[in-house]
């Protein structure tokens, strides 16, 4: 039988099916599952929030349920119709349907608190759904 | 932890009030049958203003990693401050955010491109972007620097 997991005081190891935690290297994620060396992504808070229109400064603003204190990593995509979504965009969603014509769709600020939605033009009122990860990117 | 089904054995963590045995994927914190990803690395590189032009740069900064055998999946994104002197003022001036990665409105962005030096287990970063004072956008201020997180996926 293959060992799976491995908990010392300084490890902690989960490989994946058919791999031996005590050889697997702890680098190779074809190998491991969870390492003591690296962190896994977490999701702090997935949604669904509508955007319409706003003026500046008054923008559609999601919080979190508390302060992260860095700007975390977020995924969202724009809800074209029920259950579905185009165009999946890191941190935006905004892409010509008609390359003549200006960007439509919005733009999502991720924020340490919060994040924030830009509209640009486009359609009067849409949804989105977002996942709001743990990861951070850098000290701010 | 141990037996799940069958011959099956693994590690399982539900979320609270959750019986991890029988719990479907979406009620599981971890699942040792369920693919994910980790992070390799995070870090941020600061933009430097170019000189006598109205860009501001990232140039051939290097990010060394561990010893891997494959391309990883990189995300990166400028970090902007929002103005403080907005008319009106914008109620959270002065906070960082994120910024989109596209070449729209309200950030002038060019171009953020990273290569994977195979050799040397390293990604290698370049940008460039408009520089702000030139920008008349109302609510983006100070210099960015460029937030990034590499995460164990195979994109390659």
């Amino acid at each position: 039988m293959t060992n799976r997991v491995w908990l010392t005081t300084d490890k902690f190891r989960v490989s994946k099916p058919g791999v031996d935690v005590l050889t697997a290297d702890p680098e190779d994620p074809e190998a491991l599952l969870i390492s003591e060396q690296t962190q896994n992504l977490g999701i702090l808070m997935t949604g669904v929030v509508s955007v319409n229109t706003h003026t500046y400064p008054n923008y559609p603003e999601v919080m979190y349920p508390y302060d992260l204190g860095y700007i975390p990593f977020i995924l969202s995509q724009r809800i074209i119709l029920e259950d579905e979504a185009l165009n999946t965009k890191l941190f935006s969603l905004i892409n010509n349907i008609d390359p003549d014509e200006d960007a439509w769709g919005y733009y999502l600020y991720p924020m340490k608190d919060r994040f924030r939605i830009f509209r640009t033009t486009g359609p009067t009122g849409f949804s989105i759904r977002y996942t709001v990860f743990y990861a951070k990117g850098g000290s701010l | 932890m141990g037996l799940i089904s069958g011959s099956t054995y693994g590690l399982r963590v539900s979320k609270a009030g959750v019986n991890a045995l029988t719990a479907s994927h979406e009620d599981l914190m971890f699942d040792s049958a369920a693919l994910n990803t980790r992070i390799l690395a995070t870090g941020s590189i600061p933009y430097v203003l170019g000189d006598n032009t109205a860009r501001s740069k990232i140039t051939d900064q290097i990010v060394q990693l561990p010893t891997i055998d494959y391309e990883p999946a990189v995300f990166a994104n400028p970090v902007y401050r929002l103005r403080t002197d907005g008319s009106p003022a914008d109620p959270l001036g002065g906070q960082y955010f994120g910024a989109s990665s596209l070449g729209a409105a309200p950030i002038i962005f060019e171009y953020l491109r990273w290569e994977y030096d195979d050799s040397n287990h390293r990604i290698i970063f370049n940008s460039m972007i408009s520089r702000y004072e030139q920008m008349m956008q109302s609510w983006v201020s100070a210099h960015p620097v460029l937030h990034y997180i590499i995460f164990s996926n195979k994109s390659s």
